[in-house]
């Protein structure tokens, strides 16, 4: 009897999933115009886009994994791991792939929430003859199939790394336990954060003190990953701290391997007949995974009837009453960048893609704080603050602009121009610019006081970070006139968004490779002037082109 | 005889207008006009092609053939002084769930580029006509489809367009808006020339509100005029506007033979 009900909730996942990945790419539901093309095409499109962003983030994971298995050579472990015992070191390196995948898997969560909640397809469901249990499990298998691709990648890349690093099978099949837990704590992580988000930002009331609020619940959403990134970042000081507590302290050590996901990255080696420090030894590693399984069990029964009860509760929010409207106008271009930062702030994938650049600033500051930079470094520690905040804006544009599928049938009736557009657009990726290399910035100037000449870095980067976003925009703008327009989320759009990020990431690298050259030949301020001279030509060439395609959208 | 209008002066002139989704073609040969002062409705079926006509009217639909002049601009070619002038509520109301009303109305009003103080006073008085004062800073994902179609209707007002497009207006609310915004559409048109097409398939919503009406079946116009006229051509005085397009539709025979299939045993 079971088996037919799960059989049935396969099948009904399986139109579910259909629809998810339609409005995915469509964003019907969301006020999207439906590009004009025979009905099968548009089906087949969908289908075909949705599966190149899996393979973009399934490629991302599998590029981790390879930089993983470099770790786990000989040479990667001289690199890295000196004074490390064995067992300790691939213990830590699998773990903090771990980490860095759940935070990806956890990030992809959140971008795809609200396509599937937009989707209403569970209200849909509601209305059918099926019984309430049939009816989580196949919300749940839907919310399965988005991360499909993805999650079978996270499970088994692991598992062939290690077992490749160890030359043993059974360590590999050892690492699939700890592969399924990180995915299913991806999952859990995104629809309990999603759901967070769901009732305390998605319908949160206007206002300032709300909106300062809705941005701090986001922020503190994003902590983990700035956890994650400092994982990555500190990697080299975290392993040597390693090295020396493992020659003084190894109980403290085995003790630290208790915590998720490292008692899980334990389990290979200890298959393979590595011995692990005294705590780790058998039993009590035996108890703590006995722990976490059961954890993750809990977990997923919880996770089963989630989807569900995440739809339903949006579906039957009520309003709160108001006490009128005052409404404050502002320049046209300026209401497309006010828009973008209220629907970001109610909307977590989307203003994670702005605190995000921000938090890795933050990441980047902290480290120079810590290294105590010397004066002579300056102008090298300028320069990697912009090339760092240029590049961070500019890979996220392309996503900043899809917000424009939201409503999109409805402000192509307004008299919204080209200019306007583009403005709000780039007004958006020159704060996220200006606020990361502040945040740098300030840092470094904690240690090096020296505001004039930081700051001249800071303007001289910005027609390059102009022209570089007005690329993207232009390629963007030109697709979206041409086959309709996107969301920018790795589930739907990944592949599209690598496509355009690239060519942004190049032309911010221009002026950045003449200020190289220029301040080796000629001194820093020659190498600033080509800076600004190169990005100003660069911008000059690119706006036209941009104006010319935001036309085409607009018109 | 009536006296030749300015192109400049006519709300809205479609001449042959052909509209194409790859091979489906959802409207044929269409010419329909709003005249200064007149409320227009566009009345048929579901899938008769009342809102691709209307979409191509505001320059979300581009035509395959014909002509559209709104106040003599083309809305493809003159996109943004078109769409100056026109105030639109499309059918559906789906729009940025995650602004509130208050939010959404801004961003309108700073697009259209209207003063604070206009936004605000004009603002303010059709929210609180259309009792949506007290739901103006909860986001639009909350509000119920009525509602949203209400807030749509005071942003198409915000700027007072010359020409306001409607898309079925008046299918998801509440029986007070709908006697509301009926007044005021009547009183709307008699200023300044201004004008009004609205598509609907409430033949109540049309007899009561519309000066003329065109019948449109599968993209094709089958008849267009006064009320009173279209019931002295097909069905005489007594005749409701029901009757009269069924009739126009050739669909009474169909809606007979519909209605014996469901009660026969």
């Amino acid at each position: 009897m079971r088996l037919v009900a799960l059989r049935e909730a396969n099948r009904l996942s399986r139109t579910i999933y259909a629809e998810l990945r339609f409005q995915a790419i469509y964003s019907l539901r969301q006020g999207n115009l439906l590009p004009r093309l025979p009905a099968r095409e548009l089906v087949l499109r969908a289908e075909r886009q949705v599966f190149q962003s899996k393979i973009a983030v399934a490629f991302l994971l599998g590029l981790l994994q390879l930089g993983t298995l470099a770790l786990l050579t000989p040479r990667g472990e001289l690199l890295l791991g000196a004074g490390v015992p064995r067992p300790v070191y691939i213990a830590t390196v699998l773990g903090g792939l771990w980490l860095i995948e759940l935070s990806l898997l956890w990030t992809e969560g959140l971008q795809i929430l609200p396509t599937f909640l937009s989707s209403r397809a569970v209200s849909l469901l509601e209305t059918l003859p099926i019984d309430r249990r049939t009816g989580e499990e196949a919300s749940m298998l839907a919310v399965l199939r988005l991360f499909d691709l993805p999650a079978i990648v996270a499970i088994v890349g692991p598992a062939f790394v290690i077992g490749v690093a160890l030359s043993n099978p059974w360590a590999a099949i050892a690492a699939v336990p700890g592969g399924i837990a990180v995915v299913l704590l991806g999952l859990v992580l995104s629809l309990a954060t999603g759901g967070f988000f769901v009732r305390h930002l998605a319908s949160a009331p206007g206002g300032r003190r709300s909106t300062a609020v809705r941005w701090l619940f986001l922020l503190a959403g994003t902590v983990p990953a700035l956890g994650l990134y400092a994982f990555f970042s500190f990697a080299p000081p975290l392993m040597a701290a390693l090295g020396t507590l493992s020659s003084d302290h190894s109980s403290a050590v085995g003790a630290l391997f208790l915590l998720f996901p490292f008692a899980f990255a334990a389990l290979p080696g200890s298959t393979a007949g590595l011995s692990l420090p005294p705590p780790l030894a058998g039993p009590l590693l035996a108890l703590v995974l006995v722990g976490y399984t059961a954890i993750f069990l809990t977990g997923a029964s919880w996770l089963v009837g989630a989807p569900r009860r995440l739809s339903l509760a949006v579906a039957n929010a009520t309003a709160r009453p108001s006490r009128g409207a005052r409404l404050r106008t502002t320049g046209p271009a300026w209401a497309v960048f006010q828009k973008d930062l209220r629907v970001a702030s109610r909307t977590p994938g989307y203003g994670f893609l702005i605190l995000l650049p921000l938090l890795d600033a933050a990441a980047l500051g902290l480290a120079t704080f810590s290294l105590k930079p010397d004066p002579s470094t300056i102008a090298s520690l300028g320069s990697a603050a912009v090339s760092t905040s240029e590049l961070l804006a500019i890979f996220f544009a392309p996503a900043f602009f899809a917000t424009e599928v939201i409503g999109l049938s409805y402000t192509r009736a307004l008299p919204l121009t080209g200019r306007s557009l583009l403005g709000g657009k780039l007004a958006l990726v020159l704060l996220i610019y200006l606020l990361s290399a502040g945040i740098v910035l300030t840092l470094t100037l904690l240690r090096l006081f020296e505001p004039v000449f930081l700051l001249l870095f800071v303007a001289a980067g910005l027609p390059g970070l102009l022209a570089a976003a007005c690329g993207e925009l232009g390629l963007l703008l030109r697709r979206a006139a041409r086959k309709g327009m996107v969301s920018g989320q790795l589930f739907s759009g990944g592949w599209w968004m690598l496509t355009v990020a690239i060519p942004g990431i190049l032309v911010a690298a221009i002026p950045l490779g003449s200020y190289a050259y220029f301040s080796r030949v000629a001194g820093t301020y020659v190498g600033l002037g080509a800076l600004a001279a190169a990005g100003s030509v660069e911008l000059a060439l690119l706006l036209p082109l941009a104006l010319l395609a935001a036309r085409g959208v607009v018109t | 005889m009536e006296e030749p209008t300015s192109p400049a002066a006519v709300p809205l002139a479609i001449e042959g207008l052909r509209i194409e989704y790859g091979s489906i073609v959802a409207v044929e040969r269409l010419s329909v006009s709003v005249r200064p002062g007149e409320i227009y409705g566009l009345l048929g079926s579901n899938g008769a092609g009342k809102s691709s006509t209307i979409r191509s009217v505001v320059g979300l639909v581009a035509p395959a053939a014909g002509s559209i002049r709104v106040f003599g601009l083309d809305p493809v070619r003159e996109a943004i002084s078109v769409r100056a002038r026109t105030g639109y509520v499309p059918e559906s109301p789906l729009l940025f769930d995650a602004l509130t009303p208050r939010e959404f109305l801004e961003f309108v009003a700073s697009v259209r580029e209207l003063t604070q103080a206009d936004a605000a006073d004009r603002a303010g008085r059709y929210l609180s006509a259309l009792g949506l004062e007290g739901e103006t800073e909860q986001p639009l994902a909350g509000l119920s489809m009525g509602t949203r179609q209400k807030v749509l209707l005071v942003a198409a007002l915000l700027h007072r367009p010359a020409l306001l497009v409607l898309d079925e207006p008046l299918q998801h609310l509440d029986p007070r808006s709908v006697r509301i915004v009926k007044e005021l559409l009547g009183a709307y048109v008699r200023e300044n020339g201004r004008g009004v097409l609205l598509s609907t398939h409430q033949m109540e919503v049309a007899e009561q509100l519309c000066h003329r009406v065109g019948i449109l079946d599968r993209g094709r116009l089958r008849a267009e005029g006064p009320i009173s006229e279209l019931r002295a051509a097909h069905g005489g005085e007594s005749a409701t506007l029901e009757q009269v397009f069924l009739r126009v539709t050739d669909a009474e025979a169909d809606v007979a033979a519909a209605v014996r299939h469901l009660t026969d045993r």
